[in-house]
């Protein structure tokens, strides 16, 4: 599964969930979790805006992958759980190495007509697509005859690192702290 | 209305979507999505996949998991509305949650239209912002102004194909947009 969970227990939040019997337990975790998942969904969104490097670097339309993120919450009297699920997004806490699933190689896209569309895809769509020999890449042919030119479409590799990128999701002590601001507010309300 | 009874409100427009959606998506598509959504596979492995079991081209494929994935958020967001959250942030503001090669320019219209549909309750005139209980976000989502492309829905994507949704608006800025609430009722 590509999603992740991060823990943003602290000593005031648990101080503060201690002294409540568990039925307003979990309506303060209830509250807790969507506070936290309001705040990752606005910040995915704006990251989303704003980190189309390789797509733009190719020309191409964005998949729209953390556009489409899903964000879930979850609660109940023993605590709060956030989930974030979207292909990669495990990279917001390290690098994160890919390899190939029921293939012999990852095709890394290099041009705009193979992002986002594999090579079963383009090729079922009717357009070529061949290893030119003694390549590591694959590619397809533009023009014809003597103007004809191989483009290359895919970088074939055994692996990939996607670097690791902190900035996809607010920090932990962001996400503590407006956890932290959504349990006095609950208290708050409780005690007018 | 009570920051409870407007979190239960929009609890049952959650619910109704949900219905609803399930209706849009064409049902040999939907395994698919469910992987999608769930992060397992990327959008090239859905297109691939998608073109063996659903006679329609890449274009059509991507509409109908988009929109569906598009409403699958708002969905859950709505699901996930607190009283405390209804309290702290009891307006949502219309922005842009996706890029587009050629993105619509009529927002504008569309919002001036849907608000002078509805008297302009609870809603901004000069800003993307009105308030959760406002019947703007129903009068978008219809398409009032006679916007065809309208989903039907009171909730984002209010059109097809469109990469507008909603952020949420603190209190802090409600007030200081002038937005005002119903009288709650503490009883």
């Amino acid at each position: 599964m590509a999603d992740i969970t991060v823990d943003i227990d602290t000593p005031q939040l648990d101080a503060i969930s201690r002294r409540l019997e568990p039925s307003a337990r979990a309506e303060l975790h209830r509250e807790i979790a969507a506070e936290i998942s309001e705040t990752v969904r606005g910040h995915l969104r704006r990251y989303a805006l704003t980190h189309h490097a390789t797509a733009s670097r190719l020309g191409a339309r964005p998949t729209g992958n953390l556009e489409d993120a899903r964000v879930d919450a979850a609660s109940d009297s023993s605590g709060a759980t956030v989930t974030v699920a979207a292909l990669g997004i495990r990279r917001a806490l390290g690098p994160l190495e890919i390899r190939p699933r029921n293939k012999s190689a990852l095709t890394i896209p290099v041009a705009a007509i193979a992002y986002g569309r594999t090579v079963a895809y383009l090729r079922n769509s009717g357009i070529d697509v061949f290893r030119p020999k003694g390549k590591n890449y694959l590619a397809t042919t533009e023009g014809k005859g003597k103007e004809a030119k191989v483009v290359p479409l895919y970088i074939l590799a055994k692996r990939a690192t996607l670097k690791h990128e902190p900035d996809l999701l607010p920090t932990r002590e962001a996400l503590a702290a407006n956890a932290l601001e959504a349990a006095r507010d609950y208290i708050m309300e409780g005690a007018a | 209305m009570t920051a409870k009874e407007l979190a239960e409100k929009l609890h049952e427009i959650a619910r109704a979507g949900t219905l609803a959606a399930a209706r849009h998506l064409a049902p040999e598509l939907q395994p698919l999505v469910d992987a999608y959504n769930a992060g397992e596979i990327n959008l090239a492995e859905l297109r691939e996949r998608a073109a063996d079991v659903f006679a329609a081209n890449e274009a059509r494929i991507d509409f109908i998991v988009k929109t569906q994935r598009r409403m699958a958020q708002s969905l859950g967001q709505l699901a996930a509305q607190t009283p405390g959250q209804v309290a702290r942030y009891p307006a949502w503001r219309l922005v842009r949650g996706g890029t587009r090669m050629v993105p619509r320019n009529d927002w504008l219209r569309r919002w001036v239209a849907a608000g002078s549909a509805t008297g302009w309750q609870g809603a901004c005139r000069d800003d993307f912002v009105a308030l959760k209980s406002s019947p703007i976000w129903a009068a978008l989502g219809q398409g009032a102004g006679g916007f065809k492309d309208a989903i039907g829905n009171p909730f984002p994507p209010f059109a097809f194909g469109s990469g507008m949704t909603w952020e949420r608006v603190s209190r802090a800025e409600c007030d200081a947009l002038g937005l005002v609430e119903e009288e709650a009722d503490n009883g």
